[in-house]
C-alpha cells in the first residue's frame, strides 16, 4: 500500500488555498530535501531540482515546519471546518 | 498579580482545544460553576487528534475519575511484549497477566471516540464546546493575556488555557517557546487496521475483551531512535512507528520514513497479526518528546499551558506517556483556576505549584536523562539486531552438525557493546 492510497482512506476536506507556504529562496539553498522523506503524506517532491509542495492530503502534523533545516516553511492550521478529520485517531 | 474581576463581557475561562487536556480542564472549571468556553478548530472533538493509543489509568483514578467515568476504552492491556528486531529475526520479551477483576492498569483508546465522550461530559457540566472555531491569536493588555481572537471576533476571559496541542502557536505567541528544535519532537505515523474481534483474541492469545501491546525496537526504524507498536482495539489494531525528528533530519537513508510502515507490516512478528485486515485510516502526529530540559514555562500572566502544548510527554524507553499527563495537567489547571479565582490568588502560581508537586513533574524530573540516553543510535541500529541474532543462533546448528556453545554466543554478543551505553541506560 503506498502513501497516496493511505491518504485516500482519510476524511479530508480540502480548502482551495494552501495553509503552508514555502520560501523558495530557502528551498533553493537546501541540500538535504529532508521534507521529501519526512512528510508522512509525501506532499513534498523534488522536481527538476526544486521543491514542489501540494497541500491536498496534509495531515496537519507539523513535521515539515519542525524539521526544515532552513526554516523555510510557514505553517498555519487550515481554516476551521477544513483539513483532516480523524474518524478513529 | 491577581486575576481581573468578572464583568458582563468577560467569560471566566476560555480553553483553546478540545483534546484531553483542554476537556479535563474545562470539566473542572464548569463543575465549579465557572463560565467556560472550549474552542475547537475541528468539526468534532478528537477530529484533529491522534495517539498511538495507550492510556495509563493508574495515576488518573484519584485525579480524573469523574471525567473519565463511562469512557469508551477499547481494551484493557493484559499482555505486553517488546520485540528487539534484527533484519530477519526478532527476540521477544513478553509478559501476560492473569485477568483480574480489578481496574485495568492501562487501556487502548481511539481518540475520536474518547474525546467525543469527554466533550459530552464537559457539556453536561455546563461548559460550551464550540466546534469549527480556531483561536488565531492571544489578546494581551498590559503584559497580561485577556482573551483570544477567533476570526474577526474577540473573546475575553479572566484566564485563557492553551490546550492547542504539540505545535501550540499560542504558547509561541506568548513567548513561552523561542524556537521549535527538532530534537524536542518525534513523529508518529499510524494505521488503524480493521480485524474481527475474535480473530484479535486468537492471534494475540487473549481472553475475550482483553488487550495486548506489542512494542518493536531496532531494525523497524532503520536505526532512527524510536520504535514500532501494535495495540489491540475492540475490532481493530493500531499499528505505527515513531521516530525522533532530530535524528530523522540527519537521516542518510534514501527511504521515505512513512514507507517503513510497509516494511514493518511485513515482519514475521507482525504479518500474521494483521493478515486479512483492512486499513481504514492513516494518520500522523508529532509528539513533544524532549523531556524536562525542553519544557516551556507552564504559562504567562493570564495564560496556562496544558498537555502537549506544555510539552508534557514522558518517554522512559519502554513507555511513552502523553495522554495521562494531558488529562492530569488539564485537571490540575482547572482546579488551580477554580481555587485562584475564588480567593483572588494567581492562577499561574497555583498551577505551577500543583504541577510541581504532582506525579507529572516528579516523573519528568526522574526521567530527565532519558531523552538523551535514548537518542543513542546504537540502541536501535546495532544492539537489538545483535541480540536477535544471538537468540536465533542459540537454536541453530550448521551443516557440519555443530552447535555453538552458550559461552561462545555470549562472547560474541558482548563484542562491540559499549559499557558507556549500558551505564547510560541503567542510570536513566
Amino acid at each position: 500500500m503506498n502513501i497516496e492510497e493511505k491518504i485516500a482512506l482519510c476524511s479530508i476536506k480540502q480548502h482551495p488555498d494552501s495553509h503552508i507556504e514555502l520560501d523558495a529562496a530557502g528551498c533553493a539553498k537546501c541540500k538535504s530535501h529532508i521534507c521529501t522523506r519526512a512528510c508522512p503524506a509525501q506532499l513534498y517532491t523534488l522536481e527538476s531540482g526544486s521543491i514542489k509542495f501540494d497541500h491536498s492530503g496534509c495531515l496537519e502534523c507539523g513535521t515539515c515546519l519542525v524539521i526544515c533545516p532552513l526554516g523555510a516553511v510557514s505553517w498555519n492550521y487550515p481554516e476551521p471546518g477544513f483539513g483532516i478529520h480523524y474518524r478513529f485517531g | 498579580m491577581t486575576e481581573t474581576a468578572s464583568d458582563e463581557d468577560t467569560l471566566d475561562v476560555i480553553v483553546t482545544g478540545a483534546g484531553l487536556a483542554g476537556l479535563a480542564c474545562a470539566h473542572e472549571c464548569a463543575a465549579a460553576g465557572l463560565q467556560t468556553i472550549v474552542l475547537e478548530r475541528g468539526d468534532a472533538s478528537g477530529a484533529k487528534n491522534l495517539s498511538g493509543g495507550r492510556l495509563y489509568l493508574e495515576p488518573l483514578r484519584a485525579l480524573c475519575g469523574e471525567v473519565l467515568a463511562g469512557a469508551p476504552f477499547e481494551r484493557p492491556v493484559t499482555s505486553e511484549s517488546v520485540v528487539l528486531c534484527g533484519e530477519r529475526e526478532g527476540v521477544s520479551l513478553r509478559t501476560d497477566k492473569t485477568v483480574g477483576d480489578g481496574d485495568p492498569h492501562s487501556v487502548t483508546v481511539l481518540r475520536a471516540r474518547l474525546d467525543a465522550h469527554l466533550a459530552e461530559r464537559v457539556t453536561a457540566k455546563g461548559a460550551m464546546v464550540l466546534f469549527g472555531q480556531r483561536a488565531d491569536s492571544l489578546i494581551s493588555e498590559n503584559g497580561r493575556v485577556v482573551g483570544v481572537k477567533v476570526g474577526s471576533e474577540i473573546l475575553r476571559a479572566r484566564i485563557v488555557v492553551a490546550a492547542d496541542g504539540v505545535l501550540s502557536f499560542l504558547a509561541e505567541q506568548a513567548g513561552l517557546r523561542s524556537e521549535r528544535r527538532a530534537q524536542a519532537y518525534a513523529l508518529g505515523v499510524k494505521e488503524v487496521i480493521e480485524i474481527e474481534s475474535r480473530s484479535i483474541e486468537e492471534r494475540f492469545n487473549l481472553a475475550p475483551g482483553q488487550g495486548a501491546a506489542r512494542l518493536f525496537i531496532g531494525r523497524v526504524t532503520r536505526g532512527l531512535p524510536g520504535g514500532g507498536f501494535v495495540y489491540t482495539n475492540k475490532d481493530s489494531l493500531s499499528l505505527g512507528l515513531v521516530a525522533r525528528l532530530g535524528e530523522l533530519r540527519e537521516w542518510n537513508d534514501e527511504s521515505v520514513f512513512a514507507d517503513l510502515l510497509e516494511e514493518f507490516k511485513q515482519r514475521p512478528e507482525v504479518a500474521p497479526l494483521i493478515a486479512g485486515g483492512k486499513t481504514v485510516e492513516y494518520g500522523a502526529h508529532l509528539i513533544p518528546e524532549g523531556g524536562l530540559h525542553t519544557l516551556p514555562a507552564p504559562g504567562a500572566p493570564g495564560l496556562l499551558l496544558v498537555g502537549d502544548a506544555a510539552g508534557l510527554v514522558l518517554n522512559t524507553g519502554a513507555v511513552l506517556r502523553g495522554m495521562d499527563l494531558a488529562l492530569a495537567s488539564g485537571t490540575l489547571a482547572g482546579r488551580s483556576i477554580v481555587a485562584a479565582l475564588a480567593n483572588g490568588a494567581d492562577c499561574l502560581e497555583c498551577y505551577a505549584a500543583a504541577l510541581k508537586s504532582s506525579f507529572i513533574m516528579r516523573e519528568m524530573r526522574k526521567h530527565r536523562r532519558a531523552a538523551k540516553a535514548l537518542a543513542q543510535p546504537r540502541l536501535y541500529a546495532d544492539y537489538p539486531g545483535r541480540l536477535a541474532r544471538w537468540a536465533a543462533e542459540l537454536f541453530e546448528t550448521n551443516a557440519a552438525g555443530e552447535h555453538g556453545s552458550a559461552r561462545q554466543a555470549m562472547k560474541k554478543l558482548r563484542r562491540g557493546v559499549r559499557l558507556r551505553d549500558i551505564w547510560r541506560i541503567v542510570r536513566m
